[in-house]
């Protein structure tokens, strides 16, 4: 008697995890399906005529690398780009002045002169030893990560 | 992100399934002769979406339908102040388009596909050509990217053939065009991907003016890619937000598998 109320319980108690586990799946998609309407600042400032660039942080084993997307930028003499050793600041100008009519949600004329970004690196860097490149728009920016290796000795 | 089948519970649950989870609205009665179909959605690169905005712009294509689903963002876009869906298509007399300017939720691909190939193949398409790109490293290096189709069908082969176009030969595809190239193979809808190599993070109007050269060998409607050219910089600027966006989805779709080597077939 006792052991068949005890495998009741068990059972409920299965049940009842199964559906708060699933209840909270639906919360997080929920809240995911959110996420995209929260609002957060805009990636331009107009006082400034500044804006930010698309960036993309990659991580190889020895190495973070920054890439940025610099359109209407037209040499490397128009980039600064100052690196601490868990951040890297982007600094550009562009070649002229790029107006865009009835931009976004002010609905009035936007100017854009410069890119501005400052990126948090996910892994401490020598900024000392950073290389740079700049291609077709694109600017590259490899940082060695700031790691001690000791090599395995094999036995 | 929960498991697809958790959120169809979710969504009978909550009644939705009750109707068509995506619906293709015709805004007219659209009158095409075995039409050609091109689709830019957004991608890799924004190779479809740059290409195709191009080709509505410059051949004054009209708007004629558009695509509603409750797996959409609750976006509209005002033109003009004129209200328009995020997913419209276009026609000029036997070419019909496709175009996004949201990413296409993971969860909502298999039934958008299903939807978009049933309707194509409902209009009696002669061919569809998915426009998208292909990511490389290294693109930074590359001055002209190459293009590579994927084709579906006997009718795809032939033309592939014909205009010696490369093919992507092993490889994986990953989002909306891996479901639209399944679909067009279970309707027996003749079917060319073009996919051109591309920026994977940046919106990529050097790839699209590659594929346009392709894409007019083949259907022949003159587009003139000199303005996507000119244009560069200001599709690049203009097209980040998007850019942005898509990222987010091809991440959560597992994108970053295109890297990766099929392991069968070696």
């Amino acid at each position: 008697m006792y052991e068949r109320r005890r495998r009741r319980e068990a059972f409920f108690e299965r049940l009842l995890n199964y559906f708060t586990e699933l209840g909270e799946e639906i919360d997080e998609f929920v809240e995911s399906m959110f996420e995209a309407m929260r609002f957060s600042r805009p990636d331009w400032d107009m006082d400034s005529c500044c804006i930010e660039p698309l960036v993309h942080v990659e991580s190889t084993p020895d190495s973070i690398i920054v890439t940025a997307d610099l359109p209407y930028v037209e040499g490397k003499e128009n980039i600064k780009l100052n690196a601490t050793e868990d951040t890297l600041e982007i600094l550009a100008e562009m070649k002229k002045d790029v107006r865009f009519e009835k931009w976004g949600t002010i609905q009035r004329e936007a100017t854009f002169r410069k890119y501005h970004k400052i990126i948090r690196l996910p892994e401490k860097v020598v900024p000392e030893e950073a290389r740079a490149t700049f291609k077709n728009g694109v600017l590259q920016v490899i940082l060695p990560k700031k790691v001690k290796k000791t090599p395995i000795k094999i036995e | 992100m929960p498991p697809s089948f958790l959120i169809r519970i979710y969504m009978r649950w909550c009644g939705v399934m009750e109707k068509k989870l995506v619906n293709i609205v015709e805004k007219e009665d659209i009158k095409t002769e075995n039409p050609v179909v091109v689709i830019g959605l957004p991608d890799v690169g924004l190779v479809g979406v740059i290409l195709v905005n191009h080709m509505i712009q410059s051949m004054n294509m009209r708007e004629v339908g558009y695509i509603e689903s409750d797996f959409f963002p609750p976006i509209i876009v005002l033109h003009k102040g004129e209200v328009h869906r995020p997913f419209r298509i276009y026609q000029k007399d036997d070419l019909l388009v496709f175009v996004s300017e949201i990413a296409i939720p993971p969860v909502s691909i298999y039934e958008v596909s299903r939807e978009v190939c049933s309707w194509i193949k409902g209009k009696q398409a002669s061919l569809v050509l998915p426009i998208g790109g292909t990511p490389v490293p290294n693109r930074m290096m590359i001055d002209k990217p190459k293009v590579f189709a994927i084709p579906v069908g006997e009718k795809a082969r032939k033309i592939v053939e014909e205009h010696k176009i490369e093919v992507f030969e092993e490889g994986m595809v990953v989002g909306p065009y891996a479901r639209i190239i399944a679909d067009c193979e279970m309707q027996k809808l003749p079917c060319l991907v073009l996919l051109s190599q591309s920026y994977p993070n940046y919106p990529d109007p050097g790839a699209a003016a590659a594929t346009a050269e392709v894409l007019d060998k083949v259907v022949k409607v003159g587009i003139d890619v000199s303005p996507l050219e000119e244009q560069a910089e200001e599709i690049r600027l203009r097209m980040k937000d998007l850019m942005k966006r898509t990222m987010m989805e091809m991440e959560r779709m597992g994108k970053a598998q295109e890297y990766e080597l099929p392991a069968m077939y070696s």
